[in-house]
């Protein structure tokens, strides 16, 4: 991607003023050929972000940024660690609601881009928040060697948000994580997009198998607590499944669906 | 603690509006579920009576001291006591008889321990007996509690008359048996006293006084006894030393005498005159015939003492003395002897005194125990008599209902009101304290404090909870919902109290 390509994406991603910046900064890593790929990205106007319980700039769920805003802080940024994993301790516990959240935030920096996967592949939530049904996803790059990484980042409708969605499963479905073509997907988006933060939406840590597997490749987990589920059985599992250096911290998840 | 407290009931309001539906659910069948209960809860009817057992009656100052009212303690214990007996049963057969009509005896029976059991008998305040009964009928309620006060105040009343009665007959009959004794002791104390006419309680100090007397007496005429022999002793001594003829003294004495007096005239002459002188030789030889008489009747002794002696006048005065006092002393030594048989029979008197005195004592004791008792159980049997009459004449035990057992208007217990207000309230708090017994047992995470204290890595923080507009119209909805049950269930209390104050009127 050259300057110009760049640009001509940022101002169609963007509609926010200071983007023009943005242009001139961040010039080096984008090809002319992935612009052409670009459909015309659709935006969420604020009343649907809302609706999709996301948080934006100046909305008035304050108490909601200011928490997301703390949380991301605390997480160690840089190219080693951009990874970060989001897993839970049961199921249906609102980690996917906390990690499109936290991607959220992050994307409010105009320095900062993050790409959120969904690897939950029960319980798939990427594809239908940010309207992208039938779209090709995780599984599907897995799966369909044909298919580059670019084909399945897709715009969020958020600025300076991606997403790639879980995907399609196949009647193939087994250990997608340990596929090697997970691991090149991985690495393909750590090593071309350094200054992205990438959030992986796991499965339940105590529950999925996936999500040791995930564990792996991640350079940060937070441990989403939902709210009056678990005990110190759990937390303890969790400790001892987790690597320390990787375990950034806990959240207490008050927002149980 | 403060801030666990906190805590838990933040969590229990959290974890009760996660589950909204079921509190509300719970709050409704709780609220409605009572308000049923309390429409049908069985309703209890209590009538009671009060009765007043006067034992302060009108008479008791009159007769202070004399009349002893009999006791009414325990009055409650007394009258359940009163009426638990058989005539108490079959007055209460006979007084319910409609009710117990058609039933067997066992059914009857157990209709008669029914009914008593149920009834209440307590003391209420000093001499104040409440009889209350309860049941589902305010008529029956009335009516038992009616039958047992008149009951209890008619049994009070002859058991009082029976008690005095029996009272004053026990009295009377141990009265005349002391009579008897009495009259017992009497006629022997008679017997002994006629037996012994001296005995008295002061004979025996007399016959102390007449020994002490005697024996003064006795040593007195011992003392003149010993002083005449004494005497009798002088005299016959002095009566040996004395002739009983004192004629040759006399002479010899005589001689000698005038040898003196001639001597002495001659001792005065020879002063004067020489031995030649007439005078002194005449007076010489006069002095040498006296001697030569002298010498004469000196050897003639004895011939001429019998025809010159006479009598000696001091032997005689010795003698008749000598026979007074031998009189005195065979007088006295009479006396003496009298007065000591005297003595002895005083003794004898003595002796018998004492047995007499003893046996004395023990009758007049007797007699006098037996007469204490006797006066006092007459006392007795007069002050058992006026009570008697007293109880006779319905004067002793004032028995007085104070408040008659009416058909009761209201049930007792627990009501409608109670049961509804209870069951409202438990609606609200049931709901709560299971979210807080929830919250606070089953040890899950629900506060970022909770949550510190159980990891070693840190917490980044709490999500919270993201309400949207779709979210609050969700919310205000579900609250319009649970306004308008609440107001249902107000309804709903509303119309059964209207129900039961209004139509039912009760």
């Amino acid at each position: 991607m050259n300057k110009l390509e760049r640009a001509i994406r940022r101002t169609v991603i963007h509609d926010e003023p200071f983007m023009i910046n943005d242009i001139y900064s961040d010039n080096k890593t984008n090809s002319i050929g992935e612009i052409l790929k670009m459909e015309v990205e659709k935006r969420f106007t604020l009343e649907e972000l809302e609706r999709k319980k996301i948080v934006y700039q100046r909305s008035d769920q304050v108490e909601a940024l200011h928490n997301f805003r703390d949380i991301r802080t605390a997480l160690s940024s840089g190219e080693a660690s951009n990874v970060v994993m989001i897993t839970s301790l049961s199921v249906s516990n609102g980690a996917s609601y906390f990690a499109r959240n936290l991607a959220a935030v992050t994307s409010f920096d105009s320095t900062k881009t993050s790409l959120l996967i969904d690897c939950n592949i029960d319980r798939p939530s990427v594809s239908s928040i940010f309207e992208l049904q039938d779209r090709l996803g995780v599984l599907d790059y897995i799966v369909d060697e044909s298919i580059t990484v670019d084909d399945v980042i897709h715009c969020s409708g958020i600025a300076r948000y991606r997403c790639i969605p879980a995907g399609n499963p196949t009647k193939e479905s087994e250990e997608y994580f340990t596929h090697p073509r997970f691991k090149k997907l991985l690495t393909d988006l750590k090593n071309r997009y350094r200054d992205r933060n990438i959030f992986i939406d796991a499965p339940s840590i105590l529950k999925s198998a996936d999500t040791r597997i995930l564990l792996e490749v991640c350079d940060q987990v937070i441990v989403v607590v939902p709210y009056g589920k678990v005990g110190q059985a759990e937390i303890n599992l969790a400790e001892k499944m987790i690597p320390s250096e990787k375990f950034k911290g806990v959240v207490l998840n008050e927002y149980i669906r | 603690m403060q801030d666990t407290q906190i805590d838990l009931i933040k969590s229990a309001l959290n974890e009760m509006w996660r589950n909204k539906n079921f509190a509300l659910i719970l709050f409704l069948s709780i609220s409605i579920g009572s308000l049923v209960a309390g429409w049908n809860w069985p309703r209890v009817y209590s009538s009671s009576s009060t009765v007043f057992v006067d034992e302060q009656n009108i008479l008791q100052p009159l007769m202070e001291g004399t009349a002893v009212a009999t006791d009414v303690k325990n009055l409650a214990k007394n009258a359940k006591q009163l009426l638990s007996g058989q005539k108490t049963k079959d007055k209460l057969l006979e007084y319910m008889s409609e009710d117990v009509s058609g039933l067997s005896l066992t059914e009857k029976d157990q209709f008669w321990e029914k009914t008593f059991y149920k009834t209440k008998i307590m003391s209420v305040g000093k001499g104040l007996v409440k009889i209350e009964y309860k049941s589902d009928d305010p008529v029956k309620s009335q009516r038992v509690a009616a039958f047992f006060t008149d009951l209890f105040i008619s049994e009070s009343t002859l058991n009082k008359r029976l008690e005095s009665q029996s009272a004053y007959d026990f009295i009377a009959s141990q009265a005349s048996s002391y009579h008897e004794k009495l009259r017992g002791s009497e006629e022997a104390l008679k017997n002994f006293r006629s037996e012994h006419l001296g005995a008295s309680p002061n004979s025996l100090n007399t016959v102390v006084a007449r020994i002490l007397e005697l024996q003064r007496s006795i040593e007195e005429t011992e003392l003149e006894i010993s002083e005449i022999n004494i005497q009798l002793e002088n005299i016959e001594s002095q009566l040996s030393g004395e002739a009983e003829v004192s004629a040759y003294l006399t002479e010899e004495g005589q001689l000698q005498n005038r040898i003196a007096s001639i001597e002495n005239q001659l001792d005065i002459l020879r002063m004067t005159y020489l031995d030649s002188y007439p005078d002194v030789i005449i007076l010489k030889d006069q002095i040498a015939a006296l001697r030569i008489k002298m010498e004469n009747v000196r050897n003639n002794d004895g011939s001429k003492i019998k025809q010159i002696g006479s009598l000696n006048p001091l032997f005689q005065d010795l003698r008749s003395q000598s026979s007074q006092y031998e009189t005195q002393l065979a007088a006295l030594k009479t006396r003496l002897n009298a007065t000591r048989n005297l003595l002895d029979d005083e003794k004898v008197r003595a002796r018998s005194i004492n047995t007499a005195d003893a046996e004395l004592a023990q009758l007049t004791r007797d007699y006098e125990v037996n007469r204490d008792i006797y006066q006092k159980l007459l006392r007795q049997r007069e002050n058992a008599r006026v009570s008697m009459n007293i109880d006779v004449a319905n004067q002793g035990l004032t028995l007085k209902v104070q408040e008659m057992a009416v058909v009761p208007v209201r049930s007792v217990g627990l009501r409608l009101i109670h049961i509804a207000i209870a069951g409202f309230l438990m609606a609200i708090i049931i709901p709560f304290g299971i979210a807080y017994l929830i919250s606070m047992l089953d040890g899950k995470i629900r506060s970022n404090s909770t949550l510190q204290q159980m990891v070693s890595v840190p917490v980044l923080g709490v999500v919270p909870v993201y309400v949207n507009k779709v979210d609050k119209v969700r919310n205000s909805s579900w609250l319009a919902l649970a306004s308008l049950c609440l107001l249902c269930v107000f309804a709903a209390y509303a119309y059964v109290a209207w129900l039961r104050l209004v139509v039912q009127g009760s």
